[in-house]
């Protein structure tokens, strides 16, 4: 078993397997590594210190509780982490705009979906392959898509700011980014079917 | 050709995009959940826009936000505390025996000991505060002890001026019948306002007057 020094000093992946044997210690260890990009992430969706102190602590009891589906051998630890950041900060931003009508938030079509690791349903690849991949079908976007895309997703501006910052009325906005996010889905999709055919 | 199923289909992907970031108005929340209740297409549709969202786009995100994260100021050890707090009420870390929870809370502590940048500056911030604290006191309590100090002096001076005055009083009182009414009224009575002229050149006075009585009683004497 290892000390709490030696806990301190080994990897991520490391730590994550210690977590996955079972030794529940490893995650305040993995809090402690990983805990200020969670934040940073969820305040930048959320935009409130208070939720996004919330939003940190649930990704890492969902960590915890999901530590079984941890694949190294896929990707990263952190990029994992990153991803339940992402998908738990715009769940809850989502739900925080819709709470208001939603009629039974546990039924409501909008909010089925739940993170399921679904990146092997698109792609055989390890983590860094399909990143290369995104990064190419980002490029084929217009540099108008590119940039709402950009602003609305990795900037954390409503597209209501959007449209005031490129000074476009927010119609034009909305559609840039649907158009972007369709182009991108065009791309991965024909991506994956192009290897699943040369497989 | 105009496709008006198509043109419907096409407005609500756009609904589906919106909805997987949380930009959707409450009428077009409505009219998409109205649809997708009878729509596979667009069903998937929103499957995979969620999907890209979720999952995707943030592998791409991990350097920029690796190097932003670390401009986040906030208080490192109150973070620690509350999510250990936490896990430890919902049960996540053994609490069957308290000595793994307090080995837990131990490395808590440690880990928000050693993540110095953050803390360094507070406790540097703080040390100051308690310098520039310090500092404020004891000035003040210099002050106070110069200011109760003085007080003391001046008392004491006072009293053995009143002391040595009603000596000589006593002593003026044997051969002065006018000096026994400036005992029995004396100088520092509350009940009486403080005379104009100070009570140590009163007592010179009347030390005076009784050099020159004596001088007088020896010239009789002497004639």
């Amino acid at each position: 078993m290892l000390t709490d020094i030696e806990l301190k000093t080994i990897t991520d992946e490391e730590l994550m397997n210690e977590l996955k044997g079972g030794r529940q210690e490893a995650l305040t260890y993995i809090f402690n590594r990983y805990y200020r990009l969670v934040f940073s992430v969820a305040l930048k969706i959320l935009r409130d210190r208070g939720e996004a102190e919330d939003l940190m602590q649930d990704v890492f009891i969902e960590i915890y509780r999901r530590i079984k589906l941890f694949n190294p051998a896929k990707g990263s630890a952190k990029t994992w982490i990153l991803q339940y950041a992402y998908h738990r900060s715009l769940n809850r931003k989502k739900y925080l705009a819709l709470r208001h009508f939603y009629d039974n938030p546990e039924d409501s079509a909008l909010n089925q979906f739940e993170y399921s690791n679904s990146l092997s349903d698109w792609n055989k690849i390890s983590y860094e392959d399909w990143t290369r991949t995104i990064k190419k079908g980002l490029q084929t976007l217009s540099e108008m898509e590119q940039k709402v895309l950009d602003l609305a997703f990795f900037q954390g501006f409503l597209l209501k700011e959007i449209s005031v910052q490129l000074d476009e009325p927010l119609s034009n906005v909305r559609n840039h980014y649907y158009r972007g996010l369709k182009k991108l889905r065009g791309f991965l999709k024909g991506n994956t079917n192009l290897r699943e055919k040369m497989a | 050709m105009f496709k008006p199923k198509n043109l419907n289909h096409e407005k609500f992907e756009e609904l589906c995009a919106l909805a997987a970031i949380g930009q959707i108005s409450a009428d077009e929340f409505s009219e998409l959940k109205k649809h997708l209740n009878h729509c596979p297409s667009c069903r998937s549709t929103q499957q995979d826009f969620l999907e890209i969202i979720h999952e995707h786009l943030p592998l791409i995100a991990t350097d920029e936000v690796q190097a932003k994260s670390s401009k986040v100021a906030f208080h490192d050890s109150s973070y620690k505390q509350r999510f250990l707090q936490r896990i430890l009420q919902e049960g996540l870390l053994p609490s069957k025996t308290s000595s793994i929870k307090t080995k837990t809370e131990k490395v808590a502590q440690n880990e928000s000991q050693t993540s110095w940048p953050e803390t360094v500056g507070l406790y540097a911030l703080s040390g100051a505060a308690a310098v520039v604290l310090a500092v404020f006191s004891l000035t003040g309590f210099g002050w106070y002890w110069s200011g109760s100090q003085k007080h003391t002096n001046e008392v004491k001076y006072l009293k053995e001026e009143v002391a040595d005055i009603q000596q000589k009083l006593s002593l003026v009182s044997q051969d002065d019948p006018f000096a026994r009414n400036r005992v029995s009224n004396p100088v520092f009575s509350p009940s009486k306002k403080p005379p104009a002229v100070n009570s140590s050149i009163d007592s010179n006075q009347l030390l005076a007057d009784l050099a020159k009585s004596k001088a007088k009683q020896r010239l009789t004497l002497n004639r």
